[in-house]
């Protein structure tokens, strides 16, 4: 872990303080620095921890997890590389300044800023947990939670202020080949050691949990509707927060964000041997409950495997921590002083104080976060369900603002106020929806709102082509 | 198709152009490229009630979802060809 920072570190030494190039690594990242930046959202310590828990104590539904991946990335096919064309012509710096710019109000933008940054710290403080787990495991019970975690957030908050976005893109590449190495050892010699083979493992569950591999009812709690909404509402809202706008302003062209959407399916390959580890686990390990179940294989190799094994493991999700969080944080930070200190209040707008000034908001979002971990402890699960609700909100105001003429500011923001109400509402307060996922429905009555009101709206041809989308001119 | 009327729109070509019966076959081939991976990753699995037949071992909610990440790739490399066409 160390040694990845340390590359990071020297792979970034001579990056000058200029914003454009710590934000977004100077708009230059070919495919394979994007690849992995991008695919650094699929590998997450929720894949290490989260994605087996699914597999360990739920049905069929744990399935969509092996399916919106790619799903997402069709949709990012049609849209990011017009986003970034709209980014590049307009040199954006963050997601708030493509409200700011599309919708032509600054503090759109801000407000934009405000609502993501609460999301983001959020997120975070998710990444904080999983680290958390991870750390405790590792450290065989010699560490405490709390230790864990500030452990953490030293290592996530030096990393992102001393490397920026290439940095995280170099370190992001050594993060990519140990998870990929470990989760595939782990994939297969589990079901190996204990069963003989992935298949006969795979068969074992089958004969013991037959109801788990085909979806309840249609309106049951995590039934069809439940599967069918999900996978929507994760395909859509995959791109749709700071940190990925971001990687996407990064590309170096167009063509380079549509031939890794083109490829990023592929990443997701790699859950399989993820699912086959919460299997086993669930075999040789049954009756953990929630958390417990999430690190179950985890204390099946503790327990029968050597320690170093145990150790690149942690190791490869303690990056897989670490990146995600640093490319937010990132983002997020330079949000906040793009599009409010900047904007609003006009100060630190360029060069070396621009880059000082998202330093500061970078060790600022992180205390939050850590604020919120250090009061939240007992309602995390409900709120980790809101960062996914709550970006996902921001969808139409991206993906409308590119392709229809007629969404203009007021419908957009009336949407957002509407869906990240409705998301944290039915956060704070779960009611039946028929088995629709909740952040389903707050983005279905958001695109309500949108569209009705931007059909009966007046609507004025723009006068500067400043408002309109970007328009290809070669077909 | 969104993409491609507006392409349409802004370009120099006159609006007949897009009459033309090659390029309409283009668009729907090219929609119909990204319609049915959608489909098969979102509508299929609704309607997957056993765990037969099995292939290497998965049970079908699996090996069908798994099958479309690797086709998924191709579909969209299918539209990348008609595109720069």
């Amino acid at each position: 872990m160390l040694g990845t920072i340390a590359f990071a570190l020297i792979a970034v030494h001579k990056v000058a303080s200029d914003p454009a190039q710590f934000i977004l690594g100077g708009r230059s990242f070919g495919p394979i620095l994007l690849w992995v930046l991008m695919g650094g959202e699929v590998y997450t310590t929720f894949t290490f921890l989260g994605i087996a828990g699914w597999a360990y104590g739920r049905g069929a539904e744990a399935y969509y997890l092996l399916g919106y991946g790619a799903l997402a990335y069709i949709i990012a096919y049609l849209y990011l590389p017009r986003l970034w064309r709209f980014a590049s012509e307009r040199q954006l710096l963050t997601m708030a300044d493509f409200f700011s710019a599309r919708y032509g109000s600054t503090a759109f933008g801000a407000i934009v800023t405000l609502v993501t940054t609460f999301i983001e710290a959020l997120a975070i403080l998710v990444y904080l947990t999983g680290l958390q787990i991870l750390l405790a495991i590792a450290g065989f019970g010699s560490i405490n939670a709390t230790q864990a975690v500030l452990i953490a957030f030293v290592a996530i908050t030096f990393f992102v202020f001393t490397a920026g976005l290439r940095g995280m893109a170099w370190a992001a590449i050594v993060k990519d080949a140990l998870m990929i190495g470990s989760v595939a050892a782990v994939g297969f010699v589990l079901p190996i050691a204990f069963f003989g083979s992935p298949s006969a493992m795979l068969a074992h569950v089958m004969a013991m949990r037959p109801h788990d591999f085909t979806l309840g009812a249609w309106t049951a709690s995590n039934g069809k509707l439940w599967f069918l909404t999900t996978m929507l509402l994760t395909g859509i809202g995959f791109f749709t927060g700071p940190g990925t706008v971001a990687a996407t302003y990064a590309a170096k062209s167009e063509d380079t964000v549509r031939r890794n959407a083109i490829f990023l399916p592929l990443y997701v390959l790699m859950i399989v041997p993820i699912f086959f580890a919460g299997y086993t686990a669930s075999l040789v390990l049954p009756g953990l409950r929630g958390a417990q179940g999430d690190a179950a294989y985890l204390r099946v190799i503790q327990s029968h495997f050597p320690a170093a094994l145990l150790g690149i493991i942690c190791a490869a999700g303690v990056l897989s921590g670490l990146l995600p969080s640093a490319t937010r944080l990132l983002a997020t930070a330079s949000q906040v002083t793009k599009n409010i200190l900047g904007d609003v209040f006009h100060v630190a707008r360029a060069g070396a104080a621009q880059t000082w000034a998202t330093r500061a908001c970078i060790v600022l979002v992180a205390a939050v976060s850590l604020l919120l971990w250090l009061f939240l402890k007992a309602s995390l699960v409900d709120l980790l369900l809101f960062v996914y609700n709550g970006n996902t909100q921001l969808a139409p105001g991206i993906i409308l603002g590119l392709f229809w003429k007629r969404v203009t500011l007021w419908p957009i923001a009336a949407g957002l106020a509407v869906g990240d109400g409705c998301a944290l509402a039915f956060t704070v307060h779960p009611i039946p929806l028929a088995g629709l996922n909740p952040g389903f429905a707050a983005l279905a009555l958001n695109l309500l709102v949108v569209v009705t009101l931007s059909l009966t709206m007046p609507f004025a041809r723009p006068a500067s082509k400043a408002a309109t989308p970007a328009r290809s001119t070669v077909a | 198709m969104l993409q491609r009327a507006n392409q349409q729109r802004s370009s120099s070509r006159p609006r007949g152009a897009y009459r033309d019966g090659g390029m309409v076959v283009a668009a729907l081939a090219r929609t119909g490229l990204i319609v049915v991976p959608i489909l098969a990753f979102v509508l299929v699995p609704l309607w997957i009630t056993s765990t037969e037949p099995r292939i290497l071992g998965m049970p079908p909610i699996m090996w069908w979802i798994l099958l479309w990440v690797v086709l998924t790739p191709l579909f969209l490399l299918g539209v990348e060809r008609l595109r720069s066409r």
